[in-house]
């Protein structure tokens, strides 16, 4: 791929910084989700909807009601939360009780999926809505043209992710959380309680991924099918991040969107999802484990 | 009348599907969420099988199968090593993946334009003309359809596909070559699929790949769910009831921008609903 004047270093430079951007979005979608998925081992598929939520609450609060958009984004961060612990109390925990197989929460996670982004279809319409300011004037560093936004992007990226490390590090919540992670028995034998617990990863797990939600509908606008790619993402950088190992999604998602825009240099921009598939296939045949996991246990399905 | 008859081969194409993706999950237990992707690509297949080559159609039914099941031998290979949720990911990617390539190939595949013109089936000089001899045609490769499922799942292979499904270390302790089955389970419900849309494709005579998205594997896979998951009419009843019960919504005479989504809330309600009060369907599995 040769665009005169432009040299390939300079190429290569500015699909990396792409690539940095793309997967801080990839990252922060992978942490939230991961923390979901390895606390609780249930493919929630239903984030991919609190997504999109978010990014439909924002819209609403900030081009529908008028409001100033720190509000819109505390409403999100409310509704998102709202949503994840409502997934958990009214249909993932009935399911724990009855010792439902795990493919149970699967299929019914992928019915609350289907329904919520119809619901959104039906309000909103398929259209994309788009928020009405724009940071999208280009900016040029040295030489990589880019915009405020994108900057916004890593920089929030890395922050999230501090956030993570944080509460799983330096909190007594987020010590009981790696401790289900770890061994969920014999976190209940040492007196943690599962549900609550349960409740709370979901609750921060939903919140995590408002950031994300809202920088791409800043980007692109609120459409009801964002949330499909985001999932597929989050899930592979999770998968590829290692078993367990919740900070390691950011990794994840950091070398998918790396490998995706490096990708393009060689390949037509269509068959970019396809690379980040093959990235997660390949990891899955050669090193199960991911990047930083655990063991692999067989998991039970 | 003509209308009945046309949902009602609708109905016949769909019960193909519904069989030989229970075979996959309900049987076998490998959630995939790309069925759609057999059923596009055998639909896909056995168009250009009759406009570019010009076969007739056993030929060109042929062709879609032995395609679809290439394909479905392909995402077999990632199910040897991915267990649950790592295999829906992965069908997941798989079922994006190629409906990119049913948009992207335009040369091929002609992307969003799609296929238009495709003749009705032809059977050795015999062209089908009226919408009864389709339904009859369609009825006829559903039953063979059904039959091999019917044996299959009776005999041994489906009790070692169930055995998979509920402890696959077992089922190779017993010496059950694990590999060979899944890979079997895979072509067989690729081939079928493959064949339902072959037939697909001549009785609506125009394809583009809106018709194979994520959204049609979640509906097989509402089907199987609803209609009982590892019983064979299981697959069955799941197609005829979520076919005849949304048609009948239709003299509810919502728009259309409405009438499309709503459908599909009433799916995934379906799906939770029955995943939290009869995760056994409507039929329900019966117990050895």
């Amino acid at each position: 791929m040769a665009i005169p004047g432009v040299g390939l270093v300079e190429l290569l430079l500015q699909f990396a910084f792409n690539g940095l951007v793309v997967g801080s979005l990839y990252a922060m979608l992978g942490l939230s989700f991961g923390l979901i998925y390895w606390t609780t081992r249930i493919f929630h598929f239903a984030h991919g909807v609190v997504y999109a939520a978010a990014g439909y609450v924002v819209y609403v609060f900030v081009v529908r009601l008028d409001m100033p958009t720190p509000v819109g984004i505390a409403a999100a961060f409310v509704v998102a939360a709202a949503m994840g612990m409502a997934c958990e109390f009214f249909v993932y925990r009935p399911m724990r009780r009855r010792n439902s197989p795990p493919m149970v929460s699967l299929v019914a996670s992928l019915g609350l999926f289907v329904v919520f982004q119809n619901l959104f279809v039906i309000a909103f319409t398929a259209d994309p809505r788009p928020l009405s300011q724009s940071y999208f004037q280009p900016l040029e560093i040295g030489p990589i043209t880019t915009t405020w936004l994108k900057i916004a992007t890593i920089l929030v990226g890395v922050a999230l992710f501090l956030v993570v490390i944080g509460f799983l590090y330096r909190t007594r919540a987020g010590t009981a959380v790696r401790a289900v992670v770890d061994n969920p028995s014999m976190a209940a034998v040492v007196g943690i309680d599962l549900d609550r617990a349960y409740l709370m990863t979901y609750a921060v797990g939903s919140v995590l991924v408002v950031p994300a939600a809202y920088l791409v509908t800043l980007d692109r606008g609120a459409s009801p099918d964002m949330g499909l790619p985001a999932l597929l993402a989050a899930a592979i950088a999770v998968f590829v991040g290692g078993v367990g190992a919740i900070p390691a999604a950011a990794f994840g998602g950091l070398m998918m969107g790396l490998a995706e825009n490096l990708g393009i240099l060689r390949i037509g921009a269509e068959w970019q999802s396809a690379i980040s598939f093959l990235i997660l296939i390949a990891f899955l045949l050669v090193r199960p484990s991911g990047i930083f996991g655990g063991r692999v246990r067989k998991v039970q399905v | 009348m003509d209308y009945v008859v046309f949902l009602a081969t609708i109905v016949g194409i769909y019960v193909i599907l519904a069989t030989s993706y229970n075979l996959l999950f309900g049987y076998a237990g490998l959630l995939s969420i790309a069925h759609a992707v057999f059923y596009g690509v055998g639909a896909y297949a056995c168009s250009l099988a009759l406009l570019r080559l010009g076969v007739s159609f056993p030929f060109a039914l042929i062709a879609a199968m032995v395609v679809s099941a290439a394909v479905a031998a392909l995402l077999a290979v990632p199910s040897l090593r991915l267990t649950g949720d790592y295999l829906v990911v992965a069908s997941f990617g798989f079922q994006l993946i190629v409906y990119s390539v049913l948009l992207n190939w335009k040369a091929v595949t002609r992307g969003p334009m799609g296929l238009p013109g495709i003749p009705k089936p032809d059977l050795f000089g015999l062209r089908i003309s009226s919408s009864i001899e389709l339904l009859i045609f369609v009825y006829a490769v559903t039953a063979i359809c059904g039959l091999v499922v019917w044996r299959l799942s009776r005999s041994g292979f489906g009790r070692v596909l169930k055995a998979l499904r509920e402890d696959e270390v077992a089922a190779m302790a017993c010496g059950k070559n694990v590999t060979a089955y899944k890979v079997t389970a895979f072509v067989v419900a690729g081939a079928l699929a493959g064949a339902a849309g072959a037939l697909y494709a001549s009785t609506i005579s125009f394809i583009d790949p809106q018709s194979f998205t994520l959204n049609e594997s979640f509906f097989i896979l509402t089907t199987v769910i609803v209609g009982g998951a590892g019983s064979f009419w299981g697959g069955v009843v799941g197609a005829i009831v979520l076919w005849v019960v949304p048609e009948s919504l239709r003299f509810l005479d919502l728009p259309q921008t409405v009438a499309g989504p709503l459908r599909q809330v009433a799916y995934g309600a379906l799906l939770i609903g029955f995943m939290m009060f009869r995760p056994q369907g409507i039929i329900g599995e019966v117990k050895q």
